[in-house]
């Protein structure tokens, strides 16, 4: 069977991630995404146990304000310790990771917390997540309107200073003797990655969304000589690869999500061999 | 009537991570000159300049442009950093990068405008880089990543330009394209203050010299502070080609004015 709240959930989140992964792909942050799926985790907890209930935004809160507090450990580790970025992602996101895990060993059995769920997600119970349920935004299930409020902050963010995101991209030092406010932006970036990230693995887990985020970028970059181009090559690959995994999961009846990433897998292969001269040094 | 320096460093320490590398700097730079920082590798040089451009806090001291601290002059001055600073496979054209030169902080709605796009294609030409316009700048050479950086700087058209060693490989032809440019400029009255590598070079095209090792050797006309102490106090005393250079210069005064003939 195939489901509409499905498909434009999956769709939305593929597009939101997609829009942040073109950013940390062309700053080599690719592995953010994945620290910060993991680090989330004590946040999660936390948020459970002070809302007792699973769809609080309280939850949400709190696990994007961790992964936001993980991305800035990470960068003030690397910037006033020295410390490797490389190193410093993997001490920092393993570390609250396990201290997640802690978290939901100790007060598991009375939140409805389980680790598998949180790496493998269940896009298939999206449509079953109502908790505006009674009020006129019943229709479409609540993924759905985090999705849309999440791709209006991406728009807020992104189209009134363009200029600005593609002068930190490229280079950061000569954007920053411009006086544009160089670590207020990085902040509000990786605010709105965090957030996608919190508001995806619920859907998709947290090691697939790293395929959402980085593999529709990645595949862009090989193709485009232009950062607009790249952002809406990304996005478009990301709407077909949602599409496709979906189609393709409904034929061979599998988990959607992990044959939406493997349909991106594919198209970056495939792009890797017609490209054959690859500009992408994705770190 | 005295003269307002353009650059005044006063006492300045500054380094990373609470490691000095520069040490009590005290020195001043006079408007519509070509100014040269001077040293071996390891000598502060970059750490200097990122404290002019304010990239990083000083530990003692200031280095005040105009008198004032940069946040509040970055509208005039203009950056040409070392071309490997940046990952040129970046998903940008020549046109698109040039255009990142005009972006200026402060208004909500933030896009570049007709006016804009005229202004980075007129450097774009100056810099003879106009029929490169749309190429993607990953398949530049190095010369023209070097022509590129700035173009983007002036197309900020700055009062003050800072270049961190913009000749490090760099074709002969870009080179003498971008010291064509540089004294331009320096014709139309502004000031330029540039890292610099090459002795020999520096003593032709240079008006005055910053000397720096670690400590300040020696500031002022080149005319002046090229001489064997101060090189060698820089550059350690074994370096054969400080005699040449000094030929050079007194030699070859070229464009350097005595400083006490000159009216002011």
């Amino acid at each position: 069977m195939i489901s509409a709240a499905v498909l434009i959930t999956s769709l939305l989140i593929a597009i939101n991630a997609s829009i942040g992964g073109t950013f940390l792909v062309l700053r080599r942050m690719g592995m953010l995404t994945d620290a910060i799926a993991h680090a989330i985790l004590p946040g999660l907890v936390i948020g459970y146990l002070l809302a007792e209930s699973r769809s609080s935004p309280l939850i949400t809160l709190f696990a994007a304000a961790t992964g936001l507090l993980v991305t800035l450990l990470i960068y003030w580790l690397n910037k006033y310790l020295n410390v490797w970025v490389e190193a410093s992602t993997g001490m920092v996101y393993t570390s609250f990771f396990a201290l997640g895990i802690l978290g939901v060993t100790l007060f598991g059995e009375n939140a409805d917390l389980d680790t598998d769920c949180i790496l493998y997600g269940e896009l298939l119970w999206i449509p079953f997540r109502r908790p505006l349920s009674g009020t006129f935004l019943d229709f479409a299930p609540w993924a759905v309107w985090q999705q849309l409020m999440l791709l209006g902050l991406w728009a807020i963010l992104l189209l009134p200073s363009w200029p600005i995101w593609k002068s930190i991209s490229f280079d950061i030092d000569f954007a920053r003797t411009q006086g544009l406010n160089v670590e207020r932006k990085n902040v509000q970036l990786l605010a709105l990655v965090s957030l996608s990230t919190v508001w995806s693995f619920e859907a998709v887990g947290a090691i697939l969304v790293m395929g959402f985020m980085l593999l529709p970028a990645a595949t862009a970059w090989l193709w485009v000589k232009r950062l607009e181009h790249m952002l809406a090559l990304s996005i478009a690959l990301a709407a077909l690869s949602a599409i496709g995994g979906y189609v393709l999961a409904w034929w061979i009846n599998l988990d959607p999500s992990t044959t939406m990433v493997l349909v991106s897998g594919t198209f970056f292969l495939l792009s890797l061999l017609w490209q054959r001269k690859s500009t992408l040094r994705v770190g | 009537m005295k003269i307002e320096p353009i650059v005044d460093v006063h006492n300045l320490t500054a380094g990373y991570r609470r490691r000095p590398a520069i040490w009590n700097l005290d020195f001043q730079i006079q408007e519509g000159k070509f100014t040269g920082i001077l040293g071996p590798n390891g000598s502060g040089k970059s750490t200097l300049l990122k404290c002019l451009l304010g990239q990083i806090t000083p530990y003692t001291g200031y280095a005040h442009l105009w008198g004032q601290k940069v946040d509040r002059v970055r509208h005039r001055i203009a950056y040409v950093p070392q071309k490997e600073s940046v990952d040129w496979n970046f998903p940008a054209t020549v046109l698109d990068v040039v255009l990142m030169g005009r972006y200026r902080p402060g208004r909500f709605w933030q896009r570049l405008g007709k006016k804009d796009k005229e202004a980075a294609l007129y450097w774009l030409e100056q810099t003879g880089m106009n029929h490169l316009a749309n190429r993607q700048i990953g398949q530049l050479s190095g010369g023209q990543r070097q022509r590129v950086f700035l173009a983007r700087a002036l197309a900020r058209e700055p009062s003050l330009l800072f270049l961190d060693e913009p000749f490090a490989g760099v074709d002969a032809g870009s080179a003498e394209r971008i010291l064509h440019m540089l004294k331009l400029l320096i014709e139309q009255g502004k000031s330029i203050v540039m890292v610099h590598h090459d002795l020999v070079s520096a003593g032709k095209i240079l008006d005055d010299a910053i000397l720096l090792n670690t400590r300040l050797v020696a500031s002022g006309p080149v005319s002046e502070v090229f001489n064997h102490e101060n090189l060698s106090a820089t550059y350690g005393s074994d370096l054969s080609i400080l005699s040449d250079v000094i030929d050079l210069v007194t030699r070859n005064p070229g464009r350097f004015k005595d400083p006490r003939n000159q009216k002011s």
